[in-house]
Parts: structure tokens; sequence; C-alpha cells
């Protein structure tokens, strides 16, 4: 779908164009939130308040980025304050770096965890080993393999250096190979006949 | 993604010719392991000595497709949408972008009507102007015939 003519007309104040633009981009623009913030209700509020601030600085864009990167932008900077605002805020114990998987089985009712140590879908494998990484680990690892940012600009929406984000990538990659290849190996034996070049590769 | 440029010319697969001793290759493993996960898509380019080491340790080559295959099921995850569509944005947050929106709407309007009654004033103005240059001319005209 071609989003600039809805881009222009929503510039300009039009609300059914802007209807059409949330509703063109919402899964993805959700799908990041969730992947940032590892939680539905957070991602949820974060999505929201991502739409807000993109309509508000729509005149600021001037279309040199696709609508979509310049989306993704404005969501992880709202997603980096929304974390950092909660972080100040709860004083419970609880570890937003660590959301579990429980949570994540609980809201997608497709997963089922018994069936996760013999689920032969690596992508499934990936998605979990992903919500493991700590929260700074797993921010820079979804913008820049997942959604393509520049190093810059995860950079520049996370408020740290662009080395910075680029060793937390390194980690986060080692981890997450560390990770699919334990829970490869562990998953073998239920396996047989099933791996292909693709998990071996990963799991070397 | 294309595979790092210093690592063009690979040796096949079991013909790997052995460069250093069992050791020495051991301690540059240690040593370069530890950035392949940068090198793997070019976000750093390995170094020389990384590059001669990666061309002939089958280990290292083995990480580094390893690597190579998480970077691309990563990218993979792209349209991989979670919560299918999800809920879309409650009337509280429609209603403000509403309101900014119609605000915008009006501006837009506001600037429509000036940037309009602004060309009128030029036009009517340069009409003007030439007229009167027009009278000036014929004034100096007569004065010169005179």
């Amino acid at each position: 779908m071609r989003l600039g003519p809805l881009v222009d007309a929503a510039r300009r104040g039009d609300q059914d164009a802007a209807r059409a633009l949330v509703e063109a981009t919402w899964p993805d623009t959700f799908t990041l939130a969730y992947r940032l913030t590892g939680n539905p209700d957070d991602a949820l509020d974060v999505t929201q308040e991502a739409y807000l601030r993109a309509f508000r600085g729509l005149p600021r864009f001037r279309g040199e980025a696709r609508f979509t990167t310049w989306l993704y932008r404005v969501t992880a900077n709202c997603a980096s304050n929304h974390m950092a605002r909660l972080r100040r805020s709860r004083h419970d114990e609880l570890d937003f770096d660590r959301v579990g998987l429980s949570e994540l089985a609980d809201w997608r009712p497709e997963h089922d965890p018994e069936a996760s140590a013999s689920a032969s879908d690596e992508r499934a494998l990936l998605t979990d080993a992903l919500m493991r990484l700590p929260r700074r680990l797993r921010v820079v690892v979804v913008l820049r393999d997942v959604y393509d940012l520049p190093h810059r600009s995860i950079a520049a929406e996370v408020g740290i250096s662009e080395a910075a984000a680029k060793v937390r990538l390194q980690r986060a990659r080692k981890r997450l190979r560390e990770d699919l290849s334990h829970r490869l190996r562990r998953a073998e034996p239920f396996e047989t006949g099933q791996r292909g070049g693709r998990r071996d590769a990963v799991a070397s | 993604m294309p595979w790092p440029a210093e690592l063009r010319r690979l040796p096949r697969p079991g013909s790997l010719v052995a460069t250093a001793t069992d050791g020495a290759r051991q301690s540059a493993c240690y040593e370069f392991s530890g950035r392949l996960p940068l090198v793997v898509d070019g976000t750093e380019r390995p170094s020389r000595p990384m590059a001669d080491h990666l061309r002939s340790c089958a280990a290292c080559q083995s990480e580094l497709a390893g690597y190579r295959e998480l970077v691309l099921l990563l990218r993979s995850l792209r349209h991989d949408y979670v919560g299918g569509k999800g809920p879309l944005l409650g009337e509280q947050a429609w209603a403000a972008i509403a309101e900014h929106l119609a605000a915008r709407s009006r501006a837009g309007e506001h600037w429509r009507v000036a940037g309009a009654a602004a060309l009128a004033l030029a036009v009517l103005g340069g009409a003007a102007l030439a007229k009167a240059t027009r009278q000036a001319r014929a004034l100096t005209g007569a004065t010169a015939v005179a």
C-alpha cells in the first residue's frame, strides 16, 4: 500500500486519511512497540503515544525517509521514554528486562508453552529468545536487525552514543546465538530428521 | 546481506590450508570471535590479521555463518506481526488526534485565505504599479516633446 498520498492528506488535516494511515501501519507499529517493551499493555500505551506524536510532528516530516521508518523512530523514542518513566514510577520488584515467557504465552492464544520444546519454527524460538534478552540489548537488535534502522538513528532515539549502540548490538547478537544454540541442542531429541541447514548453521 | 568483502575468496570447505599451529589458531579464535557479531553485516570491518585468520579457520567461518543465519532470521521477523491486527487507537487518542488535525485543517484554510488575499493584493499592486509607470513614461515623453 502506498502511504504517500495518505500522509499528504493527513498533513492537510484529513481525518479519514489519518485513520487509514493508522490502520495501514498499526500492525507494524504495535509489533515494534511490543518487541521493545516486551509487554502488550505497555506496547499499547507506546503505540498510542507514538501516533499522537507522529501526527503532531507530521508537518516536520519532509518525506526524505519513508514514513514507516520515521514512525519506527518515533515509536522507538516513545518506548524509550515510556520504559524510563515506568522505571522511575514503579517501585515493585518487577524486572522489565526479563518480562517472562508466561506473560507472552497468556497473551498469544496461538502460543502453546508445552509445545515450545519441540517447536520446529525457528522464528518462534527466536522471538522467545528476543524476549529473554535484557531490554537495553533487545531494543538495539530489534531496531537494527528487524527494522533496519541505521546505528545513528538508534543511538539518537535510545539516547546513547553510536559506539554504545554497536556494543549493545554485538552483545545482543552473541547472546541470541548462544540462547538459540542452547535451545536447539536441547530440542534436538524431539526433532530427529527435521534439522535443516539453517538450523544447523545458527546452532553451529 | 553481502558476505564481508574481506572474505570473498574463501577456500572451499575441506580444502582449508593450515597457516598456523593449533595453539596460535586457538588464540586467534579467542581474540577475534568476539568481533564476529559485528563483522557479519559490515558494521565493523575485519582487520587484516582477522581477515587472514577467518580465511583459514573453519571454526570461525562456521561461527560467522551462524551469525549470518541469525541476522537473516531476525530480518525475516519484520513482517511477523504479534497479536493479529490488535486493538486500534482508543477513543481518547483518536479525539486528541482528530482535534489536532481539525486545528491543522483550520489553519490550512486560514493560510489558503491569507494566500489568496496576498495574491490578489500582489496582482492589484502590480497593476497599479504598471499603470503608474505607464503614466510616468507618458508624462516624461510629453515633457520631452514640449
